[in-house]
């Protein structure tokens, strides 16, 4: 016996297989997995090591290994756009968990939300309908999220392209929810104030995001509100959300992430219709001025 | 210094050749098992500096450029190790036959890194503090921390008088200062720019790059894709799909004497978190099963019992 201070593994390959803690996964299993992880698939980091008759591992070589094959088959469904919705969910589940009022789902826009001539210049056509992945509010500020997964973070210059126009796209249905609020709030089937716990008597702000799973960093890129997923939970467990309002409809916040800074541009959203009650409660008499010694 | 110097492609495909020759020769006399589980106690001690590095970084309250530093020079270095193992490991496998296994108690491996310049009054604290013993065997080494911060980087071998051992490392420690060269070399050839120099001492182990213009390593880096902010935010699946990080952090709490038993619990719990982030997926268990032939949950299961099966005290 062989005295193991490090997390290390060797043993005889028949007596691994043997191993009392592998029994109830049969031998076919036990066999298959220590073949795939051998070496079968493409990585050159190996999670077994085979010499004569002796299997190596250790931990770091079976946590890496097995996480570079099941992130190749995460790559898999990539490719296949077989993958549903669970990175859109896991943005959102952030927004609630940070306590953003949040939209429990996508909201579908069947419309154009990209002026023709825009749309052209980016797509060659105009998309007839939309939809928006995530979108959360804080402090009368909409958090307005676009989630794109990626296999890599190399792109390719193509690739590259289509993400600065996912931006500018994006940047547009801003623009489109700020200029048709009311539009807006039909796709999403409930006055803003209900939804997403917004004060319609105080300005109201849009502030556009594109979320990847990985972080990816490209001098095309910048400029771009394009932040990770790390970052989108650091930045709303950290940031409030408040912007000055000195009569523009549009401007520039300033977020820091940790080390980064980014620059966001913030939508005013204009004549935000305040529904019946709320007008009712702005309709009691006003006083004269603040000093309460006049009160009633 | 310099043993060895490039400041010329031509020069440095010369070299190259000369070093892989080098290199294909110390392969071939590696054939030892002891040479691989050494190599595996050593990724092991590298990993464990890591985890110590991940917990300094979530703690630290450096300045954004200090912060920036620490996270490329010790990503560099910890990347250059891993590499470096992974490669004579690979390598060393494909002999054809083997020296039968000696070592009879495998040593406790620590790795560590200083920037203080006389790095005997560090070790000696080290050893005042009870990290190292007098029987301990200490290798150091200078280096230029993103070639430019002077520092110095130290192996201890715990408990000494392992003669074997002590044979197997210096083998090993050759040729990591073989396949060093060899990436220098290769790095001049391929991407670095026009004017660049590389230098490599023999005795000290001691590299430098010079670029042309005065450009810094990191402007090189970034070229590769390799800034703080990439580094600091690469996640998988599991970092978005679960609640890994947060599991991970109560395990970095206890970790500061290396992975052992004691955070054999949390790691239980992470593996939990990880297998939920992925199975939960549309599709993905089947494409798992599609692709590799194994049901996605039993081969996850597997390879999680042979983790816990490596954290046990004795190996057969």
């Amino acid at each position: 016996m062989l005295q193991n201070i490090h997390t290390i593994g060797i043993w005889k390959y028949s007596e691994l297989i043997r191993e009392r803690e592998l029994g109830c996964f049969g031998l076919a299993n036990i066999t298959k997995t220590i073949q795939l992880l051998k070496g079968k698939f493409k990585s050159s980091f190996l999670g077994f090591i085979a010499v004569d008759d002796y299997i190596f591992t250790s931990f770091r070589r079976l946590t890496g290994s097995r996480r570079i094959l099941l992130e190749e088959c995460f790559g898999e469904l990539l490719n296949n756009d077989f993958k549903g919705d669970a990175f859109e969910q896991a943005c959102r589940r952030v927004m609630i968990e940070q306590g953003l009022h949040t939209i429990p789902n996508r909201v579908e826009i069947n419309e154009p939300t990209i002026p023709l001539e825009v749309a052209h210049g980016l797509w060659g056509e105009q998309k007839k309908k939309t939809d928006i992945d995530v979108i959360s509010s804080k402090n009368n500020c909409l958090l307005v999220i676009e989630c794109k997964e990626i296999k890599d973070k190399a792109l390719d210059r193509h690739k590259l392209k289509h993400f600065r126009r996912f931006c500018l796209e994006h940047f547009y249905r801003a623009m489109w929810i700020k200029n048709n609020p009311s539009r807006f709030e039909s796709y999403v089937g409930k006055d803003l104030g209900t939804a997403l716990g917004v004060d319609k008597t105080k300005p109201v702000f849009i502030l556009p995001f594109l979320v990847t799973n990985i972080a990816i960093q490209f001098e095309e890129l910048m400029g771009t509100t394009l932040i990770s997923f790390l970052e989108l939970k650091e930045m709303v467990s950290s940031q409030d959300f408040r912007i000055e309002n000195s009569g523009q409809d549009s401007g520039i916040l300033d977020i820091n992430i940790k080390q980064r800074q980014v620059r966001v541009p913030w939508l005013l959203i204009k004549e935000l219709e305040i529904p019946k009650c709320v007008k009712q409660k702005l309709t009691v008499p006003k006083y004269p001025d603040h000093d309460s010694n006049q009160r009633p | 210094m310099s043993n060895f110097k490039a400041s010329n492609k031509a020069e440095a495909g010369r070299q190259l050749e000369k070093v892989n020759n080098q290199l294909k020769a110390e392969y071939s006399k590696n054939n030892h098992i002891d040479t691989i589980l050494l190599l595996l106690c050593l990724e092991d001690a590298i990993n464990n500096l890591e985890i110590k590095f991940l917990k300094f970084n979530l703690t630290n309250g450096l300045e954004k450029e200090e912060h920036e530093d620490f996270v490329l020079s010790m990503f560099q270095f910890m990347a250059e190790w891993y590499n470096v193992v992974n490669t004579i490991l690979n390598t060393v496998i494909k002999n054809d036959s083997f020296v039968p296994l000696k070592i009879r108690q495998l040593p406790q491996f620590m790795f560590g890194i200083t920037l203080q310049q006389n790095v005997d009054d560090y070790l000696i604290g080290l050893g005042k503090e009870g990290e190292i013993g007098e029987k301990d065997w200490v290798i150091k080494k200078p280096r230029y921390f993103l070639n430019r911060i002077p520092g110095w980087f130290f192996i201890v071998i715990k408990g000494g008088e392992h003669k074997s051992v002590e044979k197997r490392m210096k083998a090993i420690l050759e040729l990591r200062d073989l396949c060093y060269k060899q990436g220098l070399l290769e790095t001049m050839l391929r991407g670095a720019p026009e004017g660049t120099t590389v230098e490599f001492d023999d005795t000290t182990g001691l590299r430098k790059i010079t670029l042309p213009d005065g450009s810094a390593v990191e402007s090189i880096l970034e070229r590769e894709g390799i800034t703080p902010r990439i580094i600091e935010n690469s996640a998988t699946v599991f970092d978005w799909n679960s609640f890994f990080r947060e599991t991970a952090a109560e395990n970095f709490k206890i970790v500061d004497m290396g992975k052992g038993k004691e955070n054999l619990e949390i790691l239980r719990r992470e593996d939990k978190e990880i297998y939920k982030s992925y199975s939960s997926i549309k599709n993905y268990s089947y494409t798992f099963k599609q692709s590799f032939g194994i049901d996605f949950q039993i081969f996850f299961e597997i390879t999680s019992e042979i983790t816990y099966l490596c954290y046990k005290t004795s190996i057969r």
